[in-house]
């Protein structure tokens, strides 16, 4: 799989493109502390001057209401909200793969008593959900991270079970059988390696959704309120009245960063589906270069008006 | 010497459509180095017997009844992990369709290494080496062990099968249509290769197969099934030459005959049975050109036409001298 997989993903420019999207913000998380101009937790010594900034020289995206600079939030603010969407993340990996694993595997009422649960999770609305058990729980980012993976692991469980339904048929999991290979052992050396590309591709999309999740909570007030993260830089724009001072280099900023990363995210998860599962691809004969020579080569007219490939 | 002997295996599906018996009292011997060939149409029960045997049925199947003895031990009886050992260390298998009985993202080397782990034929450090000896002994270079069963050609995964199923030094071992899907010149060669492997191991195979050009080929015992039941069992000579079913005298009929090429091929009117709607009497019955009034309700015995030689037919009478 893995080669032959790289080599169909290079030919697949925006899956190329939003990789480079989420490596670079990815190494701008990491490299904060040297490409930030500011340290956000440095003694502010700011003046009345520097009350929310427009940007200029020194501060080239503005300061914020206690004079800060915003594009030093913004890149630390990268950490936390990387951090979450990552960890919240590999918790809905790790919880959707092995309740879809062992209830598309073992069949029967366990998979009828493991369906029931996850359709109960899936039914309830999340982010008033999250609202409640963040109130009660109290606002630390272990609780936003918990929250978030715990309630979203439905989807990944769904779709691995699915998956493992139509593999476990398969001839060689019978042999593997035969040759004495355990439960566990089919699960993991034969069934799980069919279906990690799926799981890969569902994974980056879970990714986006918990920083997307996590910027909701911080918004509505409800994040660790000692870290900055984008969201919890929106909540504070909006508090500190960015919108009717017109600070819209407060505002901005952290969404745009939002939308860069889910961005690549999604093309990066579009691409590794489209390898994954070809047929969501065009079809052959609609791929532009090819359509194109086989227009050239009808023999009634090479250069009159080739149409364009439809469909 | 009887190795293996099977006795009124009978074998049901128990599905949300009802029950259905796939396999109803079976009765067949395999002798030592010898080779028993399973022929029959799709569906009639061939591969559901060799499963039961294997007791790698699928969930819905149910062994009823019967006794499969694999040198005095009745496979049936076994517990599951009793049953987990004598696979592949007493009896193996090679599925059917070598494309899809391979995992795809593994290599072949590590596929077939598995059973010597598992089992513990050989101890880890020499595993290596053991599957270059299998892969030697099946006429596929030992280099190409770490190569994906995609990198293989279809001949050569059918090679690795059998290697796959030699690995723990079995004595029975069951090929599941082992030359279905390839061509011409590759089926000869794998059977050849089945051939040679079992004069040099001296082992029993079963071949499960509906073509009768394998069975002529290798096998010295057939046994023909009809709807999940026996038809005919004898040795492959007077199974060709003086058949006693009228079923196996079709289905002679239905496969062309090197000698008279220019004999017209004579296919049997109708479909098998279904299973969900069994005729009463002879499964045959209403497919068959000999039938008489008596076998539309009236369930055949098996028939002991010549030492050797049973048919379940109620025309088949003993043949004399």
């Amino acid at each position: 799989m893995s080669e032959s997989f790289w080599r169909s993903f290079v030919r697949k420019k925006a899956g190329v493109l939003g990789l480079t999207m989420l490596v670079s913000i990815i190494l701008v998380g990491i490299l904060a502390p040297w490409i930030a101009p500011f340290d956000p937790d440095d003694p502010i010594t700011a003046t009345s001057a520097d009350v929310m900034a427009p940007p200029r020289a020194g501060h080239p995206l503005g300061q914020d209401e206690v004079g800060r600079d915003v594009l030093s939030l913004v890149i630390y603010g990268t950490r936390i909200s990387l951090l979450v969407g990552f960890a919240a993340s590999l918790i809905i990996v790790l919880l959707g793969c092995a309740i879809g694993l062992v209830a598309g595997y073992a069949g029967g009422w366990v998979d009828t008593l493991l369906m029931r649960i996850t359709d109960g999770i899936l039914v309830i609305p999340a982010l008033p959900l999250m609202l409640v058990i963040i109130a009660v729980a109290g606002r630390g980012i272990t609780n936003v991270i918990l929250v978030i993976g715990l309630l979203t692991w439905t989807y990944m469980a769904r779709t691995v079970r699915a998956q493992v339904l139509s593999v476990r048929e398969r001839q060689f999991v019978l042999r593997a059988r035969a040759i004495g290979v355990s439960h566990l052992g089919i699960v993991i050396f034969h069934i799980l390696p069919q279906i990690l590309p799926v799981i890969f591709a569902s994974a980056t999309l879970d990714v986006s959704y918990a920083i997307l999740s996590e910027a909701s909570l911080s918004f509505l007030g409800l994040g660790d309120p000692t870290l900055v993260s984008w969201g919890s830089i929106i909540n504070r724009a909006f508090l500190r009245g960015a919108v009717a001072k017109g600070a819209w280099w407060y505002l901005v900023p952290p969404g745009m960063a939002l939308a860069w990363v889910t961005l690549g995210l999604a093309l990066l998860s579009n691409a590794v589906q489209e390898i994954v599962n070809p047929r969501l691809g065009a079809h052959h004969l609609f791929d532009e270069r090819k359509m194109v020579l086989l227009l050239r080569r009808r023999p009634s007219g090479p250069e009159s008006s080739p149409q364009e490939p439809s469909g | 010497m009887t190795l293996l002997q099977v006795k009124d295996l009978t074998v049901e599906y128990h599905t949300d459509a009802g029950i259905f018996r796939a396999v109803e009292h079976l009765n067949f011997r395999l002798e030592q180095g010898k080779s028993l060939g399973l022929v029959g149409e799709s569906g009639c029960g061939k591969t559901t017997a060799v499963l039961a045997m294997m007791r790698l049925l699928p969930e819905a199947g149910r062994i009823v009844g019967g006794e499969a003895r694999l040198d005095g031990t009745d496979l049936l009886r076994l517990s599951p992990t009793e049953m987990r050992e004598y696979r592949w260390h007493k009896i193996s298998m090679v599925f059917q369709g070598a494309m899809n009985a391979l995992n795809p993202v593994r290599t072949v080397g590590s596929q077939i290494e598995e059973p010597l782990l598992l089992h513990e034929t050989t101890p880890r450090n020499r595993a290596k080496e053991e599957v270059a000896r299998l892969l030697d002994l099946v006429g596929v270079s030992p280099s190409r062990a770490n190569q994906y069963p995609h990198q293989f050609s279809g001949g050569m995964r059918q090679r690795a099968m059998i290697a796959m199923a030699l690995a723990c030094r079995p004595r029975v071992v069951i090929t599941d249509e082992p030359t279905t899907a390839l061509d011409v010149m590759i089926q000869a060669q794998i059977l050849d290769l089945l051939q040679e492997l079992q004069a040099e191991l001296n082992l029993s195979i079963i071949m499960v197969t509906h073509d009768l050009g394998v069975v002529a080929e290798l096998c010295d015992d057939v046994l023909v099934m009809y709807g999940g039941r026996m038809a005919e069992c004898a040795d492959a000579d007077t199974i060709f030459n003086q058949p006693a079913h009228p079923y196996t005298r079709r289905l002679l009929l239905a496969f062309p005959d090197i000698n008279d090429p220019r004999a017209e091929l004579a296919s049997i009117p109708g479909f098998p049975p279904p299973l969900d709607n069994l005729p009463p009497g002879c499964r045959f019955e209403p497919r068959c050109d000999a039938a008489t009034a008596a076998c539309a309700h009236e369930i055949p015995v098996d028939v002991e036409v010549a030492p050797g030689h049973r048919a379940s037919c109620l025309l088949a009478r003993p043949r004399k001298g």
